[in-house]
């Protein structure tokens, strides 16, 4: 650690040509709603590499030698703009860029959307979330993890489903953060809509691999999402009615440009209209919804002071009622995360953003019929601080740095019975947790070519009372440690520019992850319970390298890219196959663990520009793991797919109509088969064969949407569009399981057995009005 | 969570089932072992079949089923050092009101028995289980030896039990079983149950094995669903309940943890679903499939009123 400081210094100090320099800094910002761009390029027109990027508070700064510039501030779907600079002081500029895709006379020729061959990071996209509204949607619900999916590197979890898998790693191992909280549960309606309605969030960052040194805690990929600040600049209602849900925005600006906000929810209501049918049956009372609520607002206190205080609250609530049988089930379960931010400039080069987070996901799940009652609770509480650095020394470097503390609070499957009269427990008692890291890193562009950028992140994490030891009979008080755990995770990004336009990069990262989520299905549920390193849990802990190849073409209008990499894993949990759910036992006592390894090769082509736009991106890739307990031998995880195809593509045909279509093919999941039938009692058991050893058909679906906007003009104050989307066009029967009906009379002499697969979603269309006032 | 699926069929209204055909796959047949030796007053006398397991298949008639019986093992049980064998008996080797008598104690309707059924059992009469002992049965068949052990616990007994009303009139001449059962706090207790309605052979229900992990050292009020057969009404509202005036037995059993642990993964194994992961079936039988295991037995039998 401390050699690595003294090289970092010495690169800081003494890596560039000293010269008097001066500073250039300020935020970027939408000109029509005030919200900050997050990643806009900054650049000396006459000297490209003289650059940097807008940090996620849209704060950009940038160190330059004495003299006149012209500097050129530029982002993804924006019109240019270019500055002409006199530096012969430290200044500030506030920039505002204006939307301009759809005016083609204002697209300059020599805009720089390069960053993808530019930047040191690998394996990283950003997506606007305009970009995602425009890719078809399942019955209608834009979703951003399903638009992640679609990426290469990145897998479906099932049919419909939100969940992820990222380069062959666990849905657990992805970070997913919402304004900086992480949010531990990530879908609705047990995965097929995610938490994260697409009218609150202004842009979504995934890394898929070998991720910055302020990030951790996670072994796979990280998905940054930013809430919207709210329209600093005047008031606006927007809002849908779909077909599963409705939603309503309002932001707006509480004093112009100094402070606003945003509240935005959503709610579905496909049960709520059966219910005058269900109140006729057996069934009344019977329900299930879920909403959202998001709620941000910010204030700018000077030029060097701005707080954000935002919040997500989310529920899944399924009843289920039987009264002829006095038999019910009530099911709530979600999220709930609350961040305060704190933005401080201490010099032009020095931002410091602070963090109180705090977050919640809590699932409950009560059974009763007559008198008994089963109920069982879990969920997991965080409270966190963070301290975030970002050290703008030169245009040659680029450092960040801090330190993130959280006490978690893990429940277990605490569960009660009752039977009236009496309750019993199974006494299972909450696991807690100090979480605390810090990490330094400095991305360095040496010269026009080399750049590279080093990182490290050290970790300590303590399994902490109150705790009692079933192992050494030891109690121990709050805060009291039990078992600690410390590590360093030293990342390197590393990228060489052939030309203008291609660059080859290099990434390596070794992460610890300190939390878990094991299932033992095959899909994760919202009833899969987070458990923590513990006295008997180690950390997972994972190596991934990468080596890409990034070229753009006719002037930036296409990109394109080659990634292969390479991951291992350690420490990584399943279940053993004899495993049963009992809520009676802690689910670490069952764990087992063993290895992993992922390694494939990307290709990713994308149309940027024009009437036009969309990608194409192919994974060839092999996932598997190996257990002791599980014969010993690798096998493929339920992950593993060969080959993974995903094709977008939307077109603007005027003002007034355009259209999204997308196609999408996969080898077959891997599941584990029927191999002999015998009689116990009777009755038929089946043996299986080795796990996931054999494959489901191939996965292939093709998605079309149209949007109507019948008075097209940004000038109006009321704007309306209609989505019309199709959803597996040509009804392909994708299987989403698969099942065996067997039956046997032993005494009669007959057995009959049927090897049956499921489809869910078949051809699904659907309609969406949204609308906009302001 | 199983009742979350709920949610699920209600989404897929359109979905939609296709028959195929699964790989064959190349690992050949096991030797299936399905034996207990039960203690108590109304316990049967020991008894293993020994079949093999079947490839997946579409359909198999009684020729078919009788092929899969083991013939000519060796099979032996040992206690206390005393080594008693066991001897194969088929139902078309006696006369028809043995047959009767034999199908009966197996658990088979003796009505509408078609297959050749057979069994090795202790024909000398003197092997009887026996709580809190150990048993320990070798087979020898097809030039391989099997090995497994089970122990008889003690028997944690039904203590009452009262069948309760319906408040849908609907159900008006159905009952819900009601048991309490007395747990002993000083072991670990595992139970299973079977139900026979009106003479029927025992079935179990969905799930009927359990333990004292809730309420250990205590008296726990418990229901018991009856037992499935293949004749029940499909419509749920009936499941697991009793009709009136009909005569059930339960058969209450205390088993050991391996016995218990065979059971549970049977049952889990048969849930299958999107949201559901395969289970292997822990049987305690070394190379082979299936269960030796140890019975401690209580028979209650009531009027269902």
């Amino acid at each position: 650690m401390r050699h690595f400081c003294y090289i970092l210094g010495l690169l800081v100090l003494f890596g560039p040509v000293r010269a008097q320099t001066y500073t250039l800094s300020g935020y970027i910002r939408d000109a029509n709603s005030g919200e900050s761009l997050i990643g806009a390029t900054v650049y000396d027109k006459g000297n490209p590499l003289r650059g940097t990027v807008s940090n996620a508070y849209g704060f950009y700064s940038l160190s330059l030698p004495a003299g006149t510039y012209t500097i050129v501030f530029s982002y993804t779907g924006y019109r240019q703009r270019e500055e002409m600079v006199q530096l012969d002081a430290d200044k500030n500029l506030d920039v505002s860029l204006t939307e301009g895709v759809e005016i083609k006379e204002v697209i300059v020729k020599s805009e720089r959307d390069d960053k993808n061959v530019r930047s040191t990071q690998m394996g990283t996209v950003k997506l606007s979330t305009e970009r995602i509204k425009a890719i078809p949607a399942l019955m209608g619900e834009v979703d951003v993890l399903k638009s992640i999916q679609l990426l290469p590197g990145v897998l479906s979890s099932t049919e419909g489903s939100s969940g992820f898998y990222v380069r062959g790693g666990g849905p657990d191992q992805n970070l997913i953060l919402l304004d900086e909280a992480v949010v531990y549960n990530s879908g609705h309606m047990l995965g097929f809509f995610s938490v994260f309605n697409a009218d609150a969030i202004k842009h979504t960052t995934l890394i898929k691999g070998n991720m910055p040194a302020r990030y951790g805690g996670r072994l796979s990929s990280v998905v940054d999402i930013q809430m919207k600040d709210g329209n600093s600049h005047h008031y606006a209602v927007t809002g849908g009615v779909g077909t599963v849900s409705s939603r309503l925005t309002v932001e707006g600006p509480i004093r112009r440009d100094v402070s606003s906000f945003l509240i935005t929810g959503r709610r579905t209501y496909l049960f709520d209209l059966i219910q005058p049918v269900l109140r006729k049956t057996d069934f009344a009372g019977t329900n299930y919804y879920f909403y959202d609520l998001n709620m941000k607002v910010n204030y700018k206190f000077s030029s060097r002071d701005k707080v954000y205080a935002s919040g997500y609250f989310g529920r899944d609530v399924l009843k289920f009622k039987n009264g002829a049988r006095d038999f019910g089930v009530h099911m709530p379960y979600g999220n709930a995360t609350a961040t305060l931010r704190w933005n401080h400039l201490f010099s032009d080069k020095l931002f410091v953003n602070t963090s109180l987070i705090y977050n919640d996901y809590n699932f409950t799940v009560t059974g009763n019929q007559d008198k008994f009652e089963l109920k069982v609770f879990s969920g997991v509480r965080d409270w966190g601080s963070k301290v975030d650095f970002d050290w703008f020394p030169t245009y040659r470097h680029r450092v960040q740095f801090g330190a993130q503390y959280t006490w978690h609070r893990f429940r277990p499957n605490a569960a009660e019975v009752s039977d009236g009269e009496n309750i019993y427990t199974n006494g299972l008692k909450p696991k807690y947790a100090h979480d605390l890291s810090v990490y330094l890193s400095d991305e360095i562009k040496l010269n026009e070519h080399f750049s590279f950028q080093p990182g490290l992140r050290a970790d300590y994490y303590a399994f902490a009372g109150p705790y009692h030891s079933a192992l050494t009979g030891r109690d121990y008080g709050l805060f009291q440690v039990v078992r600690p755990f410390y590590g360093l995770e030293p990342r390197l990004g590393a990228k060489y520019a052939l030309s203008a336009d291609a660059s080859i990069k290099f990434g390596v990262g070794y992460n610890r992850q300190f939390v878990h989520l094991v299932s033992a299905s095959n899909n994760s549920l919202p009833a899969d319970v987070w458990v923590t390193s513990s006295e008997q849990v180690n950390p997972q802990r994972g190596i991934q390298t990468s080596l890409g190849f990034f070229k753009n073409f006719a002037d930036n209008k296409y990109e394109s890219s080659v990634e292969v990499y390479h991951k291992y894993l350690w420490d990584q949990i399943d279940y053993p196959e004899y495993y049963t759910e009992d809520p009676a036992r802690d689910v670490e006592d069952n764990f087992i663990y063993g290895e992993g390894r992922s390694y494939g090769i990307e290709l990713f082509v994308k149309k940027r520009k024009g009437q036009l736009t969309g990608w194409v991106g192919y994974t060839l890739s092999k996932t598997d793991r190996i257990f002791d307990g599980i014969k010993g031998v690798f096998f493929p995880t339920t992950y593993d797919r060969r080959h993974d195809l995903s094709l977008v593509a939307n077109y603007k045909l005027n003002r007034k109509w355009s259209f999204g279509g997308v196609f999408v093919y996969g080898s077959g999941r891997a599941y584990t088969p029927l191999e002999n039938i015998y009689i116990i009692e009777g009755k038929p058991v089946i043996k299986y064969g080795l796990r996931n050893s054999a494959r489901i058909d191939p996965y292939h679906r093709f998605d079309l949407s149209a949007t109507f906007t019948p008075h097209p003009g940004k000038d109006k104050r009321f704007q309306s569009s209609w989505n019309f989307s199709v959803y597996n066009v040509y009804n392909r029967h994708n299987p989403f399981f698969i099942y065996y009906d067997i039956h046997s009379d032993l005494g009669k002499g007959a057995a009959n057995a049927r090897a049956v697969k499921v489809s869910i979603f078949p051809i699904i269309p659907s309609i969406t009005w949204n609308f906009k006032w302001r | 969570m199983r009742f979350a699926l709920f949610l699920l069929l209600s989404l897929c209204l359109y979905s939609c089932e296709e028959e195929f055909i699964p790989d064959a796959g190349d690992s050949g047949q096991d030797l299936v072992v399905e034996g207990y030796i039960e203690a108590g007053e109304d316990a049967l006398p020991p008894y293993v079949f020994l079949t093999r397991s079947l490839p997946f298949f579409n359909s198999l008639d009684s020729n078919a089923l009788a092929q899969y019986y083991v013939h000519g093992a060796e099979v032996r049980v040992t206690h206390n050092g005393t080594i008693y064998p066991l001897t194969e008996l088929c139902l078309s080797q006696l006369s028809p009101a043995q047959q009767e008598q034999l199908a009966s104690l197996l658990g088979f309707d003796p009505d509408s028995l078609q297959t050749d059924i057979c069994v090795y059992l202790d024909l000398s009469g003197q092997l009887k289980g026996e709580a809190e002992q150990t048993y320990e049965l070798n087979v020898q068949a097809d030039g391989k030896t099997y090995h497994a052990v089970t122990t008889i616990p003690r028997l944690e007994p039904i203590d009452s039990f009262y069948f309760k009303q319906m408040p849908d009139p609907r159900l008006a001449e159905y009952r819900d079983l009601r048991v309490f059962v007395t747990d002993s706090a000083d072991q670990k207790d595992y139970w299973r149950y079977l139900t026979s309605v009106n003479g029927r052979p025992y079935t179990g229900a969905q799930f009927a094995s359990f333990d004292d992990s809730f309420g250990s050292g205590q008296t726990i009020e418990s229901p018991l669903p009856k037992g499935e057969e293949a004749d029940d009404p499909t419509d749920p509202l009936y499941f697991g309940l009793y009709h009136v005036g009909d005569t059930v037995s339960v058969k209450w059993m205390s088993i050991d943890s391996t016995t218990y642990q065979f059971w549970r993964t049977v049952e889990f194994s048969r849930v299958q679903g999107p949201f559901s992961s395969y289970v292997r079936v822990a049987g305690n039988v070394s190379d082979a499939l299936g269960i030796w295991g140890g019975y401690h037995v209580q028979i209650i039998r009531a009027v269902v009123q």
